[in-house]
């Protein structure tokens, strides 16, 4: 059996590693903000223990009308995405990505594409929640 | 790697891989992994301990709400975490805080040692503001549960206001991140997590009559509220590993606040916290002795079920939920 974390909070502004972005203080948000990329391929990278498994993957974050859509990875191939694209921005919003598989590693979230309909490729997030589901 | 030990009355002793199947018995160590954390969120009104110049602030727009000592003393100012459990490796202290002309150097202790890694928050100009700044580098030999201390205790040579101590320190956020790799795996459950924290927007579940307010003021920027009618319940997915917990909620008491119930997986009521009383914001309030028997995810429900006599209602108001081990 291996015991490790099963629900992690990740913090986009403590990322070990990341490109790009910075803190954007606004109260229309819970906790005050987020954190904020603009260019393609920006991104933001924790190296977690994790419990092996299936995940859900939530980024608490802001939609615009010029977001990119967030690829994430687990040390390898992209196992999902995530769009922050909405014609009609809102705060406060939680996009997630289902039944992904996750073991200890690297977790990385990185711009690289964008809605058809995007004019940038933003991202604004406050955190990343990864919750386990199943084996 | 997961390691079968075996010696004593035996022709035979050493070590053998998990799953080899031989037809000997012994004592078997454990065939279980347990991974330590390599990154830790520390969170300064949640400090064990804490030298008296710091309060909340009460002004300054900020992600959350940062934590800021008043700069009145002599060097020394400090928050502290105990029971953080690391492992053999490198590791580097970032914080959100503030820096400026008049702030100080943090400096990083751990287990009752100088670290030798500094935070300098002395800033002129355009850099003054809330940033995120980060420490050196430095090495922790051994697994270890011991105390992150941070102390502001000395200045840059350039800091100029706040005569005569220019030490002021701002803290809104601690991490503490591993920076090498491998050496994660621990022994026990004693090597996963003391402090497990339950940032209320990771809310899993609810009842109706529940919805968030954001305000700077408010402790960690947001604030889950009930309409205060009887039954109504949030649910959070917290991993807990085995031991006995206490779980501390800031919240907002009054007069009108119930009884938060906590239960476990849908069990039985495994602690109460009761937030009746005059009013104060923000207030921590703690419930004791929950015991959890395995390491696992849990559904984590607070209910407001019950309430004291005097109480008019059932209401709860929370900004945050942090579990302890405390064995």
């Amino acid at each position: 059996m291996i015991y490790a974390p099963e629900a992690v909070t990740l913090y986009p502004w403590f990322a070990p590693t990341k490109t790009g972005g910075a803190l954007v203080i606004t109260t229309s948000q819970r906790c005050n903000g987020y954190w904020q990329t603009s260019s393609q391929s920006d991104s933001k990278a924790w190296t977690e223990s994790l419990r092996p498994g299936t995940y859900t993957v939530s980024d608490f974050c802001a939609t615009t009308s010029d977001a990119g859509i967030s690829h994430l990875s687990n040390g390898g191939a992209d196992l999902g995405t995530v769009d922050h694209y909405a014609a009609s921005p809102a705060f406060n919003a939680t996009k997630n990505i289902t039944g992904v598989a996750l073991t200890s590693g690297s977790i990385e979230l990185a711009a690289d594409t964008k809605h058809a309909s995007s004019s940038g490729y933003k991202i604004s997030s406050t955190f990343v929640r990864l919750t386990r589901t199943g084996e | 790697m997961a390691i079968i030990k075996f010696s004593g009355g035996y022709p035979i002793s050493g070590t053998i891989a998990a799953g080899y199947g031989y037809p000997i018995s012994g004592e078997v160590a454990s065939a279980d992994t347990y991974l330590m954390a390599r990154q830790h969120i520390l969170w300064p009104y949640m400090a064990t301990a804490r030298s008296a110049e710091f309060a909340l602030g009460t002004t300054d727009a900020v992600l959350f709400r940062n934590m800021m000592s008043k700069g009145t003393g002599a060097a020394g100012h400090y928050i502290e975490w105990d029971d953080l459990v690391l492992s053999p490796g490198d590791y580097k202290i970032e914080i959100l805080g503030y820096n400026g002309d008049g702030y100080g150097i943090w400096h990083v202790s751990y287990d009752g040692a100088d670290t030798g890694a500094r935070i300098d928050t002395f800033a002129t100009g355009g850099s003054a503001g809330y940033n995120k700044l980060q420490s050196d580098t430095f090495t922790v030999a051994t697994k270890t549960r011991g105390t992150l201390r941070m102390t502001v205790d000395s200045a840059n040579a350039g800091s100029t206001t706040y005569a005569p101590t220019n030490k002021y320190g701002d803290m809104v956020v601690c991490s503490i991140s591993k920076t090498s790799t491998g050496d994660d795996e621990g022994e026990s459950a004693d090597d996963l997590p003391w402090i497990v924290d339950v940032d209320i927007n990771t809310l899993s579940a609810s009842s109706a009559g529940w919805a968030y307010a954001v305000h700077q003021l408010y402790y960690r920027g947001t604030t889950i509220y009930s309409d205060g009618v009887q039954g109504r319940w949030v649910e959070f997915q917290v991993w807990l590993p085995a031991g006995t917990w206490q779980l501390t909620q800031v919240c907002y008491r009054s007069t009108a606040q119930g009884i938060a119930s906590i239960t476990l997986d849908g069990g039985s009521v495994v602690g109460t916290i009761d937030n009746y009383g005059a009013a104060v914001y923000p207030i921590k309030l703690t419930a004791t002795g929950i015991v959890v028997p395995t390491t696992k995810l849990y559904t984590v429900r607070i209910a407001a079920d019950t309430k004291h006599a005097s109480s008019s209602g059932y209401g709860l108001e929370i900004d945050n939920l942090e579990f302890r081990r405390t064995a």
